[in-house]
């Protein structure tokens, strides 16, 4: 039944496909931390500075084409993860490659051109529409930023992409404000205006948790579409198993600011090594009262970035842990093709 | 006996000079250490139903009808004296964000502290004593009473929030998405607690959620409500392998799971705003694939489809065909996107 549904929409059906050549974005050894406030007191006696390690030390590539899932608990990193490779925070320390080039270095016109081509979709639809604008000015305004067109092409352009993101028809949409739109069709606007300039990378952070379960799925539906129409390459931040393996058909899964496990979404989520990976899917409840899950705690809480343990992060709640794990961090490792994974059990 | 049972409910609240009729013709009953989910989309009255029965209501809003009895008393009817004891000590709720709940300015466990005595007439320390037993009983070092809130990641929290729900050894909780803020690790240990303490203490829960995934687990039965009204309510397990209305149906598909490989599909159009709508007709018939001409002349009336299993669809008769059209996409389709 299943398999014949998927055959009855060839087109819209999601890419799990093979590998791309190409790497559009690289991370080398990328690294977020900020300082923690401290007392005048701690500062007059020069106290140590204490960091928050938001990301520290996270490299991994994204090929053309893919949509990578970034997964995690909150406090993981994965939003700071996100801001880093568009250049809306910069790192302490690494690099962001995209197409070759190190975006810290860019600037005027290069950068002007790199911010056109990284787009960004945000997880609240109620904040990040300006209340005043109409959705033809909220569309119209990327386009005038960076000079596209004279004015009838960018309502022409406004048009187009509010019909890829299915608000139809557009001259409907175009006048309107947003308290008179849904929070999916706001998410709808959101990603319009994330395409107008056709980009060809968008990070989309928790862009469907904030939305009606009934029009979640029509927004998911919609990034897999795009992504196909238009040869984009997605970053997918949720918190939500089930979502990323729904729509990306690479996975990477955040611990503490360090990837743990990184590949392929049906080997990751299908067959997961990492003892980390292997608690988040069995916390996934099931919609299926006829199934029954096993649960597999794991003890505590993720703690603080400010103090980490030695070794592993992950050791003091790890079921499987060893005498290695306390002392040394884990490597990522390929441990088969297509998957990488920091763990000494491996 | 049961331990709650709701007639008729219906709840409006005055916006503007509009009267919005919120939650119409809820029925529902609970028997003693069992579990309801309540499940809808934002706006569908959910939180409404559980505000109503706990006589918490905004100003703007009031129960218009119907009845609710509580352990053979219709608490509608209590003085609201009555009521204040009665709330926390039988009758009390778990809120979805317990960042908001908890004052930031007290320690939690002298907040612990104050629900008890607020009811009880025992000394301090007996207070104190029993508010460590009830946050080991959640889980929770007893030296974390001393925290604020803010010293407290949210997981934390929430267990305070289920501790203070529980220190006056209630009948019913009523639980408001009460692990919606959290992460899906701490989601399922507070699950794994609630459950716990459940076999043990014995007391019932209604369970709200937008997560089916949640309540296909923890509840015994289950309510799908749609714009104010009941769609369909039934035994979890019978509703989830029978399911009735179309909305339920379409609920099923949109909804992501960790195991299954199906393309899913949505619901064209949302939920309706109750604001000034008309009242006739079936609501969800503007989003229905399978509405026909009745469906916009009068409200679908509850049928009982077999003992215990209501749905509110004017098609249930044709229900195998129903199920198997709402499997293709292209069903979803035809109605119209708003």
């Amino acid at each position: 039944m299943v398999g014949e549904l998927l055959h009855e929409n060839p087109e819209s059906q999601m890419m799990h496909d093979g590998e791309h050549d190409r790497a559009l974005l690289c991370v080398d050894d990328l690294k977020k931390h900020y300082p923690v406030a401290r007392g005048a007191r701690a500062a007059l006696r020069s106290a140590e500075r204490k960091y928050v390690k938001a990301v520290d030390g996270v490299g991994f590539s994204i090929m053309s084409g893919d949509i990578l899932g970034l997964a995690g608990e909150s406090g993981s990193g994965k939003s700071t993860l996100g801001e880093l490779l568009v250049r809306l925070q910069k790192p302490t320390a690494g690099r962001v490659l995209v197409d070759g080039t190190d975006i810290a270095k860019l600037k005027g016109p290069a950068l002007k051109r790199f911010r056109a081509n990284m787009q960004m979709i945000f997880q609240d639809p109620y904040a990040t529409l300006n209340p005043r604008f109409t959705v033809e000015r909220t569309l119209m305004e990327p386009l005038t930023i960076h000079k596209v067109d004279d004015m009838r092409g960018r309502v022409e352009r406004a048009r187009v992409a509010l019909e890829m993101a299915e608000l139809r028809p557009a001259d409907k949409y175009l006048p309107a404000y947003p308290h008179q739109l849904s929070g999916g069709q706001r998410q709808r606007v959101a990603i319009a205006r994330a395409i107008i300039l056709q980009p060809k990378f968008i990070v989309a952070d928790e862009p469907v948790s904030m939305l009606d379960v009934s029009v979640r799925s029509g927004v998911l539906n919609l990034l897999a579409d795009i992504r196909h129409q238009l040869g984009l390459t997605l970053l997918f931040i949720s918190h939500d198993l089930s979502t990323i393996r729904y729509l990306c058909n690479k996975t990477a899964v955040l611990y503490l600011g360090r990837i743990v496990e990184i590949g392929r979404t049906d080997r990751v989520l299908g067959d997961p090594i990492h003892p980390y990976t292997k608690a988040l899917l069995a916390a996934v409840p099931i919609p299926d009262p006829s199934v029954a899950r096993t649960r597999l705690d794991i003890p505590g809480e993720i703690p603080d970035p400010i103090d980490l343990p030695p070794g592993c992060r992950f050791w003091p709640r790890c079921r499987e842990q060893m005498q290695i794990c306390r002392e040394q961090e884990p490597d990522l490792r390929v441990v088969e093709d297509g998957r990488m994974t920091a763990c000494h059990r491996v | 006996m049961a331990l709650l049972e709701v007639h008729d409910l219906d709840v409006e609240y005055l916006v503007g000079d509009s009267i919005v009729r919120a939650v119409r013709n809820v029925f529902f009953t609970l028997d003693e250490g069992k579990n309801l989910g309540i499940v809808g989309e934002s706006g569908c009255g959910k939180t409404t139903v559980a505000k109503a029965i706990m006589r918490l209501l905004p100003r703007n809003g009031r129960v218009a009808g119907g009845r609710v009895v509580f352990e053979g008393r219709d608490i509608l009817r209590l003085e609201d004296a009555q009521m204040r004891s009665l709330r926390w000590e039988k009758l009390s709720t778990i809120p979805q964000s317990a960042m908001n709940t908890l004052d930031p300015v007290y320690r939690v466990g002298d907040q612990l502290c104050e629900s008890i005595l607020t009811h009880r007439r025992i000394p301090r320390s007996k207070a104190w004593k029993r508010s460590v037993e009830l946050a080991e009983l959640v889980g929770l070092e007893g030296k974390r009473l001393a925290n604020y809130p803010h010293q407290l990641s949210g997981g934390m929290k929430q267990r305070f929030a289920i501790a203070m729900a529980l220190s006056l050894d209630p009948s019913l909780i009523i639980a408001d998405e009460p692990t919606t803020a959290l992460d899906v690790i701490t989601q399922d240990r507070i699950l794994a607690k609630i459950k716990e303490l459940q076999e043990g203490l014995r007391f019932a829960m209604i369970y709200i959620s937008h997560d089916i995934g949640v309540i296909a687990e923890v509840c015994d039965a289950m309510m799908v409500m749609y714009a104010g009204r009941i769609v369909e309510y039934g035994i979890t397990r019978e509703l989830f392998a029978d399911t009735y209305h179309p909305y339920t149906l379409g609920l099923k598909n949109a909804f992501p799971s960790i195991q299954a490989d199906r393309r899913l599909i949505s619901i064209p159009g949302f939920p309706p705003s109750l604001v000034g709508i008309a009242d006739e007709g079936c609501m969800f018939r503007p989003r229905c694939p399978f509405a026909i001409e009745g469906c916009g002349t009068r409200v679908p009336p509850m049928a009982e489809v077999r003992p215990g299993h209501w749905v509110a669809c004017l098609r249930t008769d044709d229900v195998g065909l129903l199920r198997e059209a709402a499997q293709e996409q292209a069903t979803w389709l035809e109605s119209a996107v708003i």
